[in-house]
């Protein structure tokens, strides 16, 4: 099997031994993991409960895909 | 909160039906408020129907809304700008002040009831990211972001590898796994919405595992998907590491590459970089709430397991 092992003006060497170097490149920011500190509520009826109790609206976000996950 | 469309949409349950009673709520007040979108470049004040536009177009409830916990519809609107998102929580705050939702109790059937299709009873739940490393700024900004997804190990399988890896020999690692993460989870989710591969998309696969010190695993093996009609194409290298409980057979200091070559644009995930790119898609252990919760994409949008579980 061959494939372009080349990024653009990159290097890409692909070895077992640079697997962590590599890792970094996936796993998101800090800025990208920002949203997530909003502390999403994920069953709408138990939100309910708790807008309900706190007296406040509730915020809901949804897409083909919870956007938790993929979307 | 945060949900999956199809949940609340087509999946029969008291949520569903709850959930689509606001729809029609939100639709016969016209409570869109798009303020204007810099991402379509619309001007302010334009459109004030975006929800009833969305369903008469595609029947697709896709967005934010703002409501109270009795149903009271506020605000929707699906823009994801974060100018809009600040205007439509001003706007939905607003109507909240001005019409209160009444005292509500819900009742423990509807507090517990099945809300998506949870992971078994011994699952380990991975967290999935895909990414462009080398995106150049010259093209859609949709391509620096990053994909997300949850993947599965079922209990069974966790035990399947911790009894091949006691051996202390190389072994294939177990097929189910290794189809599920190519068909499944090699994907370009990084512009949105990616399309798994089809069973006779995978044109070859191979990953195995090698025992390196005490219950830890290296994993190297590699992929090739390809459409029939040639258009798209994802191929590369895997390399892993993950260490075995011995006791519970979970896996931890989980680190799963799969680093290839993409091409082609999917269904709804069209401006790809133009030539082939290099592309990555990682797995680690997670221990988030909403791991327990959010299913991944294949098995939260088919409502089934079966193909997920056995591709």
């Amino acid at each position: 099997m061959s494939w372009p092992d080349k990024a653009q003006g990159e290097e890409s060497e692909i070895s077992a031994k640079n697997l962590s170097e590599r890792f970094q490149l996936v796993e998101p920011t800090e800025i990208e993991q920002k949203w997530k500190e909003v502390g999403w509520r994920t069953h709408l009826m138990q939100a309910r409960q708790e807008a309900a109790e706190l007296e406040k609206p509730i915020f809901l976000w949804i897409m083909v895909g919870n956007p938790q996950g993929c979307t | 909160m945060s949900a999956n469309t199809h949940d609340l949409q087509w999946h029969r349950s008291a949520t569903q039906k709850w959930f689509m009673e606001l729809v029609d709520k939100m639709m016969a007040q016209k409570l869109s408020s798009r303020h204007g979108s810099k991402l379509s470049g619309q001007s302010i004040g334009n459109s004030e129907l975006d929800l009833n536009r969305q369903m008469a177009q595609s029947n697709d409830p896709q967005g934010m809304y703002i409501f109270g916990a009795d149903g009271t519809p506020y605000a929707f609107c699906n823009d994801h700008d974060p100018e809009d998102l600040e205007k439509l929580m001003d706007i939905g705050l607003e109507r909240f002040r001005q019409t209160p939702p009444e005292q509500v109790a819900l009742n423990e059937e509807d507090l517990s009831a099945p809300f998506s299709i949870t992971p078994p009873l011994g699952t380990q739940v991975l967290q999935c990211f895909s990414r462009i490393p080398s995106a150049p700024d010259s093209i859609t900004y949709l391509n620096k972001g990053v994909g997300r997804d949850f993947c599965w190990i079922y209990k069974d399988e966790l035990h399947e590898v911790a009894e091949l890896a006691s051996t202390g020999q190389e072994f294939p690692f177990p097929e189910r796994i290794t189809r599920r993460l190519a068909r499944f989870h090699f994907l370009d989710g990084v512009r949105g919405t990616p399309n798994v591969w089809k069973a006779r998309e995978v044109q070859s696969l191979s990953l195995k595992a090698t025992p390196h010190g005490p219950h830890q695993l290296l994993l190297s093996g590699s992929f090739s998907m390809t459409t029939t009609n040639q258009r798209r194409y994802y191929r590369g290298l895997i390399h892993g590491t993950l260490t075995i409980d011995p006791i519970t057979h979970t896996w931890s200091q989980v680190q799963i590459l799969a680093d290839g070559t993409a091409s082609g644009a999917g269904t709804y995930t069209p401006n790809q970089p133009p030539h082939p790119y290099r592309l990555l898609v990682g797995l680690l252990e997670t221990n988030l709430p909403e791991a327990q919760v959010v299913p991944p994409y294949e098995v939260g949008i088919s409502n089934r397991t079966t193909r997920y579980k056995n591709p």
